[in-house]
């Protein structure tokens, strides 16, 4: 197995034309190691993408963050400009419970893995997210999140270098809401994200993303419709959370929870994030049953 | 095989490594150091958490090759030099906090990055940093109570926020 470190996009773009699908990327590192140590895995080359820099900065231009494909979730729990403009991502990051993985997993790792359960996904199906794709020949291109997310199998082809996350900033609101059955290194059973921008006590337009709902992060447009032009009160989070659990989500049973309990995880957490975004502050995650 | 160099608490070692090895088999087979331990070898369990650059990873998670040019603390390095424990060690011998001891080098650890970044942690702070290393023997409280201790410890030494190991002695020489 032969291993390389780019210190730029272009030497990486490189290598994953010469290796193409004989290369697996490395950029937290959560997935790809214990995929190395077992063996089994027809690998040629590891390209370490944690020394170009240019893929681990976190700025705001006007109205838009940019954000590195490696950024990790500890720096988007941590990171002034996440916290005030992105809050939805940096609870959705602080939600990934142990630190020693929230040191190591990154953005553009989260995405990639096209995991349905992914934390850092669904928050950016919330925000209407842009990704910057690279591929050797083509150069750069602009892809919806939810493209990205719903690609049939999930991630990115073995030409494609996800780069940057474009999160558009607004005077939205937000709440996420997750529940797990542990905290630590746990992803979702179910967890939802909501975006609302609000004009006076009406909202005026939703974006709901759902984890552990589906085969993928999907959003759950029925329940967003559902919520638009509505004043947010009990009886309309109920709602919404019914549309969002019975039209939106189609979750199937696994290991770690049944689609029955998970349809339900739906409509519980759907209706906290609602009223959630009932008032303007924001809300602090709800995670499971504790810690230790 | 790639050539590194890498500091471990606080010592330089130039060493070859595989593509595919982890930061923990480099640890405990190459350097010998076999306080960290190995776990599930898939990051659930904390057991093998040390410090890069100062922030707790799962060493069996991290590649080698990506610690050239990196600072590891594991618990060997965390005392000062000398035989005295560090408060964080000394408040977990008091308080009981370990029956078998597997899990307590990681524990140890990730209470270090803990009170590193926040010296005056809630017992809420302290579940919450700690929630990444499963104990199966304690039921956590003692283990708890050794961490609030110990930083109650270090306030009162005025070492409040202080980095552990390796990265502060390279720095303070630097």
């Amino acid at each position: 197995m032969q291993y390389y470190e780019p210190n730029f996009v272009d030497e990486a773009l490189v290598l994953l034309e010469r290796f193409g699908s004989r290369a697996r990327m490395l950029a937290g590192g959560t997935r790809l190691g214990p995929l190395v140590r077992q063996g089994g895995a027809d690998i040629h080359a590891i390209i370490n993408l944690k020394r170009i820099e240019e893929m681990a900065t976190i700025v705001k231009t006007g109205a838009t963050l940019h954000i590195g494909a490696l950024a990790t979730a500890a720096q988007l729990r941590r990171h002034p400009a996440v916290r005030e403009h992105a809050p939805l991502l940096a609870d959705a990051a602080a939600s990934m419970g142990a630190r020693q993985l929230q040191t190591l997993a990154t953005l553009g790792g989260n995405i990639c893995s096209g995991d349905p359960a992914s934390d850092l996904s669904v928050a950016l199906l919330a925000c209407n997210a842009i990704c910057q794709i690279v591929t050797p020949n083509e150069g750069a291109a602009s892809f919806l999140i939810e493209e990205v997310l719903s690609r049939v199998p999930p991630g990115l082809t073995p030409r494609e270098l996800l780069t940057e996350i474009e999160i558009p900033l607004g005077p939205y609101r937000f709440s996420y809401q997750k529940m797990t059955t542990r905290r630590a290194f746990e992803m979702a059973l179910v967890s939802v994200a909501l975006r609302c921008r609000m004009e006076g006590d009406i909202v005026a337009e939703a974006r709901i993303g759902l984890a552990g709902a589906a085969q993928t992060t999907i959003r759950a447009v029925s329940a967003e419709r559902a919520l638009a032009g509505k004043r947010i009160n009990t009886s309309v989070a109920r709602n919404t959370a019914r549309i969002a659990a019975d039209a939106d989500a189609t979750p199937q049973s696994d290991s770690r929870a049944s689609d029955t309990y998970r349809r339900a995880l739906v409509a519980v957490l759907t209706e906290r994030a609602v009223l959630g975004c009932g008032q303007p502050s924001v809300t602090r995650p709800t995670i499971g049953n504790g810690g230790l | 095989m790639q050539s590194i160099r890498l500091a471990v608490n606080g010592q330089p070692h130039d060493v070859m490594v595989k593509p595919e090895e982890s930061l923990l088999q480099l640890i405990r087979h190459k350097l010998g150091l076999k306080g960290t331990k190995e776990g599930c070898s898939t990051g659930y369990c904390g057991a093998c958490t040390v410090l890069v650059d100062g922030a707790p990873v799962n060493s069996c998670l991290f590649f080698a090759v990506d610690a050239d040019r990196r600072e590891i603390t594991t618990i060997e390095g965390l005392a000062a030099d000398g035989d005295a424990l560090h408060p964080l060690q000394r408040a977990f011998v008091d308080a009981g906090g370990l029956q078998c001891g597997f899990c307590t080098p990681g524990v140890i650890m990730s209470a270090a990055a803990l009170l590193a970044e926040n010296p005056s942690p809630t017992e809420s702070d302290v579940r919450s940093s700690l929630s990444g290393n499963i104990c199966r023997c304690t039921g956590y409280q003692s283990i708890v109570n050794a961490v609030l201790t110990a930083a109650e410890e270090l306030r009162a030494q005025g070492r409040a926020g202080e980095r552990t190991g390796s990265t502060a002695r390279l720095r303070s020489r630097a």
